[in-house]
C-alpha cells in the first residue's frame, strides 16, 4: 500500500513504503480494539473459539489465498459416522497466494448448501456463493480438496476497493501481517 | 517515532485488525429466514456420552434450555422433549436429534438444520463434542474448564429454531460464549428475544366479542305474511359483525344474513305466510365466535282469505269466478292447494386458524343438485358433492373472504363471507 492519504483514513495513516503509523486517534481506537482481542474476547467454551486473529489465522491454515468462487456446487456426502449431508464445493480463482504453494485455482468443501429443494445450514459456517471475493483461510487439502479454516473465519471478504467488507481493513493490511508471519 | 516503538504499534495493529474484524458489524441477530410452520418443535436426545453425565442430568438441561425460549419471550414456538433416541449422525431425517460425539473439534456444540424448498425448517441436529470439552450441569459445580450444558443447548436450540449468530456480545447467539463455567446465556439478551420474536411473532390475541343483548322477533309491519324483523342489543364493541341464524323447528339452525359491526337488526324477508321462525345472532371476530344470543321466535301472518267473488248478475249466463292473481311466492303458496315449501339456500362460513394456516369452513343447505359449485370472490374454486360441508385450507392472510355456494350449472346461490 503506498501513496498518499490523508489524516482521516482509517484505520492506519501511511507515511511512506511499508511501514504504517497510526494518527493519536486511530492509535487510541485500535489500542481498545487489541485490547479486546487480547484480553477481553471470550474464552474458548462457546461453538466458536474467540475470534481469532488474523495472523493466528495465517499461521495455523494450510493456505491462505486471494481468491474469487468462480464455480459453487452442492452434492450429497457421507460421514465417516453415519452422517448424510450436503456440501458445497467451491471452485476458487486464486489471484494471489499469501501463504502456500502457488496455484491458480483450488477446491474447497464447505458443509451446507441447497440439493434437491432441501438445504442444509450448519451454525457458524461459511456460506460462499459464485462470485464472492476475498481472503480465503483453508486447511490441508484431502485429495486436493481443501476445508476452510475456522468456519466462516474462514473468508474475509473484499470490495472493490480491496477492503474487507463491514471493516476498515485493507488487504494491504492482510498483506503485511502474512509477510511478517512468514 | 523510534523504530521500536513503530514495530510495538505494528503489532497491535495486527491485533487490532483481528478485533476489528469482528466488532465492526453490530447490527445484532442474524435470523436465517427460514422457520418452523409449526409453534411446537419435537426434540429427540441421545443422552449417551464419554464424561459420565447422568442421562437424566442431561435430558433435565435440555428441558430447561428448550424452557427459555418458550418462558423468556413471546415468540409463537416452544421446543417440546418427546422422548430419547438412538440416533447420533447428522442427516436429514425430519427428527430432531441432540446427541454427544466423543470426537475431537474446535466447538463445543455444533448443529445442522434443514429448510425445504417452501422455506420451512423440517429438520435439525444438534452435537455436543465431549472428546474436547466438559460439560455439566448442575450451576455452581464447575470445575476447572468445563462448559455448561444447558448454555451451550440455549445457543444451539436458537440454531435449531433458524436463529443464526448474534453480532451482539453477550447475546446468547453471540459465537462464543465468555468463558469457562458460564452460566448467564440461560438470560436471554434482549437482542436474542427480538431476533426470535420477529421469527416467530407472538399470536395476536383477540378477545372474543360478547354474545348480543336479548334478542326479539316481530312481524314486519309492512309485509306481515312474508317478513319479520329481529332485533338485539350490540353486546360488545370489538365485533367484526353479527350472524343471524334461522330455525323452523327451534333446534336445527343456519345462517341466514351477515352484516357489519354494531348492526342491531335485520329483516328476513321472503317468508312463508303463518308459519314460526325462530331466530338466534351471535357477533364474531377474528378471535371467534360471541356465545349465542338467546332465542327468539315469531309468526308471520297468514294471508287474509280472498275478498268474496261478487254476487252474480242476474243474467242468464253468470260469468266465472276471476282466477286469482298470484303477486308473490307467498300468496301462491297460501293459495295454492298443497303448498310446496321451498328454502331458500343458505350458507355459513366460520373461520379458523393454526399457527400457519388458515380455514374457513363453509357449510350451507338448502340445496337441491347433486354437485355445488364452490366460489371464493368471485373466482370458482371447485365443484362438490352436496353434502353442507366444505373447508377451504390456505396459508394465514388477513382479509375478507367472499364464499358464494350454487347449485351446479345454476344461478341459486347463496353467499357467505369470513374476516381473518
Amino acid at each position: 500500500m503506498r501513496g498518499n492519504f490523508s489524516e482521516g483514513d482509517p484505520p492506519y495513516v501511511l507515511l511512506r513504503g511499508d511501514e504504517p503509523m497510526m494518527s493519536n486517534r486511530m492509535f487510541s481506537r485500535l489500542m481498545m480494539a487489541a485490547a479486546f482481542a487480547l484480553c477481553c474476547s471470550p474464552l474458548q467454551a462457546g461453538e466458536l473459539d474467540r475470534p481469532t486473529p488474523v495472523n493466528e489465522r495465517l499461521r495455523d491454515s494450510a493456505a491462505v489465498v486471494v481468491a474469487t468462487a468462480r464455480q459453487v456446487d452442492a452434492t450429497w456426502k457421507p460421514g465417516p459416522t453415519g452422517d448424510q449431508i450436503i456440501v458445497t464445493r467451491v471452485l476458487l480463482e486464486v489471484t494471489e497466494t499469501l501463504k502456500g504453494d502457488d496455484q491458480s485455482s483450488r477446491w474447497l468443501d464447505v458443509p451446507g448448501g441447497t440439493l434437491e429443494g432441501v438445504t442444509l445450514k450448519v451454525s457458524g459456517e461459511l456460506t460462499v456463493r459464485e462470485g464472492d471475493r476475498g481472503v480465503f483461510f483453508l486447511d490441508p487439502a484431502n485429495g486436493g480438496i481443501h476445508s476452510a479454516h475456522g468456519k466462516a473465519e474462514a473468508l474475509l471478504r473484499l470490495d472493490q476497493q480491496d477492503t474487507v467488507k463491514g471493516t476498515t481493513i485493507r488487504l494491504d493490511d492482510i498483506r503485511r501481517i502474512a509477510a511478517k508471519s512468514r | 517515532m523510534k523504530t521500536s516503538t513503530l514495530r510495538n504499534r505494528i503489532l497491535l495493529a495486527g491485533c487490532a485488525l483481528a478485533a476489528l474484524t469482528w466488532t465492526a458489524d453490530i447490527s445484532g441477530y442474524s435470523l436465517s429466514g427460514r422457520t418452523w410452520g409449526t409453534s411446537s418443535v419435537l426434540f429427540y436426545v441421545n443422552p449417551q456420552n464419554s464424561r459420565g453425565l447422568a442421562q437424566t442430568a442431561i435430558v433435565d438441561a435440555l428441558k430447561r434450555a428448550a424452557d427459555v425460549w418458550r418462558n423468556q419471550t413471546q415468540a409463537n414456538i416452544e421446543l417440546v422433549y418427546a422422548g430419547s433416541t438412538g440416533g447420533s449422525s447428522f442427516g436429514l431425517n425430519y427428527k430432531n436429534e441432540v446427541f454427544f460425539r466423543n470426537t475431537q473439534s474446535g466447538y463445543a456444540g455444533e448443529t445442522y438444520w434443514w429448510y425445504d424448498y417452501t422455506g420451512r425448517l423440517v429438520d435439525f441436529d444438534t452435537a455436543f463434542y465431549d472428546g474436547t470439552y466438559s460439560f455439566y450441569t448442575s450451576p455452581g459445580t464447575c470445575t476447572g474448564n468445563a462448559v455448561y450444558l444447558d448454555d451451550l443447548v440455549v445457543h444451539e436450540f436458537g440454531h435449531g429454531l433458524g436463529m443464526e449468530h448474534s453480532s451482539i456480545l453477550g447475546a446468547t447467539m453471540y459465537p462464543t460464549m465468555p468463558h469457562y463455567c458460564d452460566t448467564t446465556q440461560m438470560t436471554l439478551d434482549a437482542d436474542d428475544v427480538a431476533g426470535i420474536e420477529r421469527a416467530y411473532p407472538a399470536a395476536v390475541v383477540v378477545a372474543v366479542p360478547a354474545a348480543p343483548g336479548p334478542v326479539s322477533a316481530s312481524v314486519s309491519l309492512s309485509n306481515p305474511t312474508t317478513s319479520l324483523v329481529i332485533t338485539w342489543a350490540d353486546g360488545s364493541s370489538n365485533e367484526s359483525g353479527f350472524r343471524v341464524e334461522r330455525s323452523t323447528n327451534g333446534s336445527t339452525f343456519s345462517q341466514v344474513a351477515q352484516l357489519g359491526a354494531n348492526a342491531t337488526s335485520f329483516t328476513n324477508s321472503g317468508l312463508s305466510s303463518a308459519t314460526t321462525y325462530y331466530y338466534r345472532v351471535y357477533a364474531y371476530n377474528s378471535g371467534g365466535n360471541s356465545p349465542y344470543s338467546g332465542v327468539a321466535s315469531s309468526q308471520t301472518q297468514a294471508v287474509p282469505p280472498p275478498a268474496p267473488a261478487p254476487a252474480p248478475a242476474p243474467a242468464p249466463a253468470p260469468a266465472p269466478a276471476p282466477a286469482p292473481v298470484v303477486t308473490s311466492t307467498s300468496d301462491a303458496q297460501a293459495l295454492a292447494p298443497a303448498p310446496t315449501v321451498t328454502t331458500a339456500p343458505t350458507l355459513a362460513v366460520r373461520g379458523r386458524r393454526s399457527s400457519s394456516r388458515q380455514y374457513a369452513d363453509l357449510t350451507w343447505a338448502g340445496f337441491t343438485a347433486t354437485r355445488v359449485d364452490i366460489y371464493l370472490n368471485g373466482k370458482r374454486l371447485d365443484d362438490y358433492r352436496n353434502d353442507g360441508a366444505w373447508t377451504h385450507s390456505m396459508s394465514r392472510r388477513s382479509g375478507t373472504y367472499q364464499y358464494k355456494v350454487c347449485n351446479r350449472y345454476t344461478s341459486v346461490c347463496a353467499t357467505a363471507s369470513v374476516t381473518f
